[in-house]
């Protein structure tokens, strides 16, 4: 149940961001009702019990571009930022793995890059903090270079505690350096 | 290992319903380890083994990320188009026994990132010097069979 509200209030969230109104930048990444459907087919799922592999592999593909297009746009305005951060939301929600490990490879540097613009789409919107902060841990595991993750946390502390709040700050940082016991 | 399966365990007299030419095999001990699983391709057409190389069915850190589970799964070759690499695509899969989740989308069967490093979450990973002869066996969208399979090692 609280499972279900959490994607409900992630579609609401969602409908707002992309009707938000746009800055009239003519370099914006294009976002149509094509791509806002392919974002909430991913994480509703609306089809895909029923397709086959092939069927399947097309959905991703669709859905591997819209990711590529926020990826690889060096700056994100904020509205952008806050559907690059939603699509992070859906890979962890919906453990799409290939997602995981795209956005793990690329997010620090997306983060580095704009941390106002990254820290002020997670504060307008701080459902995303627990999938974001994730994510950022999954850069650490994916690169296998664990220890600099608590460098991550003394370089970014304050600022991520000015954007956050003190609770969700701590939130977003105990998620990005905790690690479990190896097995 | 259950390599006919999809053929009912008959394959002179059942045909193949979705025209599958060649099976790939992860054959790994339970504790995994860097491209310590022992991977072949079959071809069911000619009856031959058309590679045997090394690979990985373990994320790089198990327990804390996804392991797929042992099975059965089809796979269509194709290219990551986020990486422009070269990939086997396996859509949802269960996972084993530890893993944080119960079942895992968008699993790819992928090169490794490094001689040392896997590079992976959950997907299945072939060493990277490997990898070009591994790819080169499939045609485009070429559809497949991927086995997983764990042994006891004492």
């Amino acid at each position: 149940m609280i499972r279900l509200r959490k994607i409900i209030w992630a579609v609401i969230a969602f409908c707002l961001i992309v009707n938000y109104p746009k800055t009239g930048n003519s370099e914006q990444i294009k976002f149509g009702p094509k791509e806002a459907s392919v974002l909430i087919d991913r994480l509703l799922g609306f089809s895909g019990k029923s397709l086959n592999n092939r069927e399947k592999l097309s959905k991703y593909k669709e859905w591997a571009n819209v990711y590529t297009k926020y990826n690889s746009k060096e700056f994100l305005d904020i509205n952008e930022m806050k559907i690059y951060l939603f699509i992070v939301f859906v890979s962890q929600e919906k453990v799409l793995i290939q997602t995981q490990e795209d956005i793990s490879a690329e997010i620090l540097s997306k983060f580095e890059r704009q941390p106002e613009v990254f820290l002020r789409a997670l504060k307008e919107l701080q459902f995303l903090i627990p999938a974001t902060c994730s994510a950022l841990k999954g850069h650490f595991l994916f690169t296998g270079e664990l220890d600099k993750r608590h460098q991550f946390s003394k370089k970014y502390k304050e600022m991520i505690f000015h954007y956050l709040g003190e609770d969700r700050g701590k939130e977003c940082l105990s998620r990005v350096t905790e690690i479990p016991r190896l097995p | 290992m259950d390599l006919y399966g999809y053929c009912l365990n008959d394959p002179l007299n059942f045909e193949d319903p979705w025209g599958l030419i060649r099976i790939i095999t992860f054959i790994e001990g339970s504790g995994g380890g860097t491209y310590a699983a022992a991977v072949t391709v079959f071809n069911t057409e000619t009856n031959t083994v058309e590679f045997v190389g090394h690979g990985s069915t373990f994320p790089n850190f198990p327990g804390i990320q996804n392991t797929v589970a042992q099975g059965i799964y089809d796979g269509t070759r194709t290219r990551m188009d986020s990486k422009d690499k070269p990939g086997i695509f396996m859509d949802t899969t269960p996972t084993a026994p530890g893993s944080p989740n119960r079942t895992a989308d968008e699993i790819f069967v992928h090169c490794g990132e490094t001689a040392s490093w896997r590079g992976s979450s959950a997907c299945l990973t072939i060493a990277p010097s490997e990898c070009n002869k591994f790819f080169a066996l499939f045609g485009k969208e070429e559809s497949v069979q991927v086995v997983i399979e764990r042994v006891e090692i004492d």
